[in-house]
């Protein structure tokens, strides 16, 4: 089983006229094990992007150290290309980054790097196609005759067929409709559950992050302030006040009933994380099989 | 007379496929009919694809059909002389705010559309101010877009539309790129120039919550307009909304999955506040049954 | 970082070069160059100084910031200078070897120093204090006679102005770019020169695409606000002289006129 971990991790960039320092990572330790689920939600400019960034080596720490396996992944000793085969990165609109003359090749590209003959990159290729349901007929096509949705799925694919023992996200399923959304979290779950991959998550949105992540990370200001498990943290009702983010519906509604002196009030009970949870809760408190009361 | 009208529309275009060495013939609208008024909130809704940018593009004059016709104030938009009188009337705002703002300074960009008119300085200026009053971007009159977030960038793409005084905006995705305070901002604007000013807004989304709150609601699914009507006619459609690939808002999910817990809701019950204060009744009723009893 | 940098160097401050038609710093710039060619004495210098300094003092412009423009050139300035000063014939000062440097070279090269820093400081000066923009619109008015020939002097200029708003966007993407293929294994630094080549391509072409999407959706937003070229359009900020350009313009000539009669009419302390 691998592991990533941050120890005291920091970062500055300096402001090119006035030359003061400015922290975009400040002081972060963090640490997961392949086959997690983690999620990292913060406001735009809260760190998560330089955060990314470092997990596979683009972006060297300023302090502390970035681990893989406890090694410093910035060693000398380290191949860099390892980590980034180990550790995929897949930026927000991957499908910007196609660039091969049809399909197959562009997913090879990875693999490819990392050194594998042709044989095994076509084999990883189509596995990862396999993956996400792209047909082989569209092996020979130009990837920039597809539709934005399979553009998508083939970049993801070059990013899978690299066999990666960790996926790290940054807003995937941005500007994608709902049964795109569905298909895409249903893969991931897929791999994280199966393949054992460990999955880290950049999104904005809250009701994707209840429904897959185990764990949760909160980010504000270049700083982690928050790091549990997800059911946990959204229990934080004032601290997503204060930082301006958002809860996920079936939680802010949770709390609404919960405010109108809905169900028994005393009670500590596990915060519901999909609208499924919550219909099961509110059934708890409700007659059923008819219409009752309550005139609207 | 209708403010805006599409009759029959039907656009094709061509592509070449570079496998075939041919050209291909898409059809992205199939015998599209509507009819919008002045001062409506629609919205349109679809898939990935399904057409419904294409429409957004053929309403605000920058695509033509090729069969069929769109009306704008009575001007046939398939001629070209009324080119400019039907985009300045029907003003449209894209999805990615980096890719539509043409200054450098946020007041030259909102300035370049009344330049393009050809209205007078002291004009420009009025018009200026006050295309930013009304989106609450005052105050960012001389910055450079790059300092702004998505969806301040976004406000001033709306008003580099106003200040061509449109009676019609038509926002084609305006949020999707946006972060989810960046989506509420643009939101508020749209719907306060909708109320305030009486300003058509034609919503293009497929986020089915930023629907919620329209007169209207187109349904689009490739090419073709599935359902239509007002969002309480819409949301118990759930299987031709599923099959058009959009998301239900959050409560018409959750009045879904109540009724497979056998809670049935009553019919008119059609916001998520309605919802709330009607699991909230009838959980007091039976409590006060059940205290009853004891 | 890259959101910070202003393109150019523009230095935002109140100033009357700050204020002053872009037309009238474009032509003061360049007499202000063609002028740093007169002068064949010490005075010609003089003159030039307490002009140069006098327009920094006035434009409000931090000394830090003239001298930090300076600063990647000083390698040109000191290397020129070093060639002047070893490459002239004359008087003899110090010999050593093949090598001598003479009074000449000395007056040459401090010359040459002379003419390449203020040569600088002056183009500095301009862009200091006018805006990318205020600059397309000073060049499209100040060359608009152009149009007589059929050059499109409004399209060249939106296309610059249009240029200077997506270099930084674009700068970014790439970053971007570069960032998603090395995250797919691709180094930029490994192998001959041919391979070097090879690695640019995952980089070029996603960059194009992206170029030619966002051009071509900028063409509809520009489509959608009624753009139809040049004619019949009006300005915000339309360029129309005030008093202090006139001021300026008389100014500037006053300087070239004593700059031309020290240099060619009085002889005092030639080389």
């Amino acid at each position: 089983m691998s592991r990533i971990a941050f120890d005291h991790v920091s970062y500055c960039y300096g402001n090119q006229w006035q030359g003061e320092l400015q922290y975009a990572l400040k002081d972060v330790s963090f640490s997961m094990e392949q086959g997690e689920y983690v999620a990292i939600i913060g406001k735009t400019g809260s760190g998560k992007s330089t955060f990314l960034q470092h997990v596979n080596g683009l972006l060297k720490p300023t302090e502390g150290t970035v681990l893989f396996n406890d090694k410093d992944i910035h060693q000398k000793d380290v191949s860099i290309r390892k980590i980034r085969q180990k550790v995929s990165l897949c930026f927000q609109y991957p499908e910007y980054q196609l660039f091969e003359e049809n399909v197959l090749k562009d997913i090879c590209f990875g693999p490819s790097n990392m050194g594998y003959s042709e044989e095994e990159c076509l084999k990883k290729a189509r596995y990862a196609m396999d993956l996400l349901e792209l047909p082989r007929s569209l092996e020979k096509v130009s990837p920039f005759s597809l539709s934005g949705g399979q553009k998508r799925r083939v970049a993801l694919a070059g990013i899978l067929a690299m066999e990666p023992e960790f996926l790290v996200l940054d807003e995937p399923v941005a500007g994608m409709d709902q049964r795109g959304k569905d298909n895409l979290f249903e893969l991931l779950a897929r791999l994280n559950e199966e393949n054992e991959i460990g999955i880290i998550l950049v999104s904005h949105d809250m009701d994707d992050v209840a429904a897959h992540a185990e764990r949760l990370i909160v980010m504000d200001q270049g700083q982690i302030i928050m790091d549990d498990e997800t059911r946990k943290v959204f229990r934080e009702r004032e601290m997503f006040k204060n930082l301006g983010l958002e809860l996920p519906h079936p939680v802010s509604f949770y709390y609404k009933l919960k405010d109108e002196g809905f169900g028994i009030s005393s009670e500590e009970e596990d915060l519901p994380m999909t609208v499924r949870e919550l219909a099961n809760y509110i059934s708890l408190y409700l007659p059923k099989n008819r219409i009752t009361g309550g005139v609207v | 007379m209708d403010f805006m009208k599409a009759i029959n529309v039907i656009f094709r275009y061509k592509v070449f496929t570079s496998e075939e060495e041919e050209e291909q013939t898409v059809q992205a609208l199939d015998d599209v009919s509507l009819t919008i008024n002045k001062g409506d909130f629609i919205a349109i809704l679809g898939h990935n694809g399904s057409g419904k940018s294409t429409l957004a593009k053929q309403l605000a004059g920058l695509l033509h059909p090729t069969e069929g016709c769109i009306l704008i104030r009575g001007l046939d938009s398939g001629r070209p002389e009324n080119n400019i009188t039907i985009r300045k009337t029907a003003g449209i705002v894209f999805q990615n705010p980096d890719n539509q703002l043409i200054g450098n300074i946020v007041e030259e960009d909102i300035a370049f559309g009344p330049e393009n008119l050809g209205v007078p300085k002291e004009e420009i200026w009025e018009r200026v101010s006050n295309a930013l009053a009304a989106t609450g971007m005052t105050a960012y009159r001389f910055k450079s877009p790059r300092a702004l977030s998505g969806g301040q960038k976004q406000k001033i793409a709306i008003s580099g539309i106003l200040a061509m005084e449109p009676e019609c905006i038509i926002l084609d995705e305006p949020t999707a790129m946006l972060d989810p305070k960046g989506r509420k901002e643009v939101l508020q604007a749209i719907h306060h120039l909708n109320k305030s000013k009486n300003i058509t807004i034609i919503l293009i989304t497929h986020h089915m919550e930023e629907a919620e709150d329209a007169d209207y609601i187109y349904v689009m699914k490739k090419g073709k307009i599935m359902a239509q009507g007002m969002p309480p006619q819409i949301w118990p459609q759930h299987d031709l909304i599923k099959d058009c690939g959009i998301g239900l808002p959050f409560d018409r999910t959750l009045v879904d999955e109540l009724r497979d817990e056998h809670i049935e809701i009553p019919v008119g019950v059609n916001t998520e506040e309605d919802l709330l204060y009607y699991l909230v009744e009838s959980n007091s009723n039976l409590m006060r049954m059940l205290g009853g009893y004891l | 970082m890259i959101r910070e940098m202003t393109l150019g160097q523009y230095y935002k401050a109140d100033s009357i070069l700050h204020r002053l038609d872009p037309r009238v710093k474009l032509a003061g710039t360049v007499l202000f160059v063609i002028s740093l060619f007169f002068p064949k004495n010490l005075l010609g210098v003089l003159v030039a100084s307490i002009f140069l300094f006098t327009v920094v003092k006035l434009s409000k412009v931090p000394w830090k910031m003239m001298i930090r423009g300076i600063k990647p050139l000083l390698f040109v300035v000191l290397f020129s200078a070093i060639v002047n000063l070893f490459g002239m014939k004359g008087t003899v000062l110090i010999q050593f070897g093949r090598f001598h440097i003479t009074v000449e070279g000395i007056w040459m090269a401090l010359f040459l120093i002379f003419r390449l820093v203020y040569l600088v400081m002056g183009t500095s000066i301009m862009t200091f204090t006018t805006t990318p923009n205020q600059l397309t619109d000073g060049l499209e008015k100040a060359l608009g006679f152009l149009n007589v020939i059929h050059i499109p002097v409004h399209e060249i200029a939106m296309m610059m102005s249009i240029a200077l708003r997506f270099i930084p966007i674009l700068t970014e993407e790439l970053d971007k770019i570069m960032k998603a293929q090395m995250s797919r294994g691709a180094a930029f630094d490994e192998g001959n020169l041919l391979q070097k080549a090879k690695q640019i391509v995952p980089i070029l072409v996603p960059l194009f695409v992206s170029a030619i999407r966002r051009a071509s959706e900028l063409a509809l937003a520009m489509d959608a606000r009624c753009y139809i070229g040049g004619s019949g359009r009006t300005k915000m900020h339309p360029l129309i002289y005030q008093k202090r350009d006139y001021l300026a313009y008389l100014t500037m000539l006053i300087y070239l006129a004593v700059m031309i009669f020290i240099s060619f009419v009085l002889k005092i302390g030639a080389i």
